[in-house]
């Protein structure tokens, strides 16, 4: 009976060993040919939320009162940025600079998420390599491709707590400093000198220092400011801005390697 | 009873695919309901001791959980498993029912 029952035990920590070596065939196997089911449920699920959303949405006046608040400060910001823009290109032409890279994009759509994972149906069949950044229409950052497989890809979002990347505030002048997810739908921003001047409200972006992202990709905004006598650094918590309730697409950079 | 446990085959992949991909949009507070993890719960609690049927399915729908999650395959397998083996050690020993079990 002993023998019997480690018998078993064996058979089934070999089994889960096997079944881990070819883990990403069995999971490629499945992911095949559940894509259309998957986007299925997806679809419906998503149109389902949204007709709820609509009927218990409150405060639907107070949230297009404050978009249009945030859109009016935005033009302003836009005006200037125009003014900049022109400004850069004749420097760029006066140096020689290349600017405004424009990236080459794979439309893809979601299927399924899992935590702090979402899963797209595109996969290296569509010449997708793992590493690849993932945004949104609105070059926003969602996260980057952990695992690719052949018509299917997961992407890690930039809220997990295993993802840290370099970023830029925009404040009085642009500081670097070091993000990390923390799993609660936000993100920390560490390793900023304490005498850099920022401030809440400011905007980030990635920066292209370790090279894992593109640089200029928004990412979100400075929420709070964390500045402690004791710390040789100050670190703010950053709201980023991509809500997955807007994205319904997502866009893979192909023409950028980490 | 072949048919049965294929069609529970069918039924928790459809289950886990339908948790991933639809139940997902209609999180409370970062949770999703798991039907297939309700499945095993309530068939082990009204499950007759001596029948196994329940740790099977706890089997297929760690499985069917590992395969469309970023987990090693085997990590919702044994805790699924160790759940089941739990509720039947707790409600055939200390519950009773006032009806008979399945």
């Amino acid at each position: 009976m002993k023998y019997k029952f480690l018998l078993v035990l064996v058979l089934i920590v070999l089994t889960l060993v096997v079944l881990n070596i070819y883990q990403k065939d069995i999971k490629n196997f499945f992911y095949n040919f559940s894509l259309p089911v998957e986007r299925c449920f997806w679809r419906v699920g998503e149109s389902t939320a949204d007709f709820f959303a609509n009927i218990f949405q409150t405060s639907l006046k107070d949230k297009v009162d404050a978009l249009e608040t945030e859109n009016q400060a935005l033009l302003s910001q836009l005006i200037e940025l125009e003014e900049l823009r022109a400004e850069n290109k004749v420097l760029g032409e006066a140096f020689g600079a290349k600017l405004n890279e424009e990236f080459s994009l794979l439309l893809s759509d979601i299927i399924a998420k899992d935590g702090s994972f979402l899963m797209i149906d595109r996969g290296y069949s569509d010449g997708l390599a793992e590493g690849m950044a993932v945004i949104t229409e609105g070059k926003v950052l969602a996260g980057y491709l952990e695992t690719v497989y052949q018509n299917a890809a997961r992407v890690r979002l930039i809220w997990d707590p295993e993802v840290s990347f370099d970023g830029k505030v925009f404040g009085q002048t642009a500081v670097s400093g070091l993000l990390t997810g923390n799993g609660d739908s936000k993100l920390v921003l560490d390793l900023i000198p304490k005498e850099a001047g920022i401030k809440e409200g400011d905007l980030v972006s990635t920066s292209s220092i370790s090279g894992l992202f593109p640089e200029g990709l928004l990412v979100g905004v400075v929420e709070k400011i964390n500045r402690t006598d004791l710390d040789s650094f100050q670190t703010a918590d950053i709201i980023h801005y991509f809500d997955l309730d807007l994205s319904k697409d997502l866009f893979v950079i192909l023409n950028h390697e980490n | 009873m072949k048919i049965k446990y294929l069609l529970s085959i069918v039924i928790i992949y459809f289950l886990v695919l339908f948790e991933n991909s639809f139940l997902e949009h209609f999180a409370v507070f970062g949770f999703v309901f798991s039907p297939a993890l309700i499945l095993v719960i309530i068939y082990n609690i009204l499950e007759n001791e001596k029948k196994f049927f329940g740790v099977y399915l706890a089997l297929i729908s760690g499985f069917f959980l590992d395969v469309f999650s970023d987990h090693f395959i085997g990590y919702n397998i044994l805790i699924l498993i160790l759940l089941s083996l739990f509720l039947k050690l707790v409600f055939n020993k200390y519950v009773s029912f006032p009806f008979k079990k399945i």
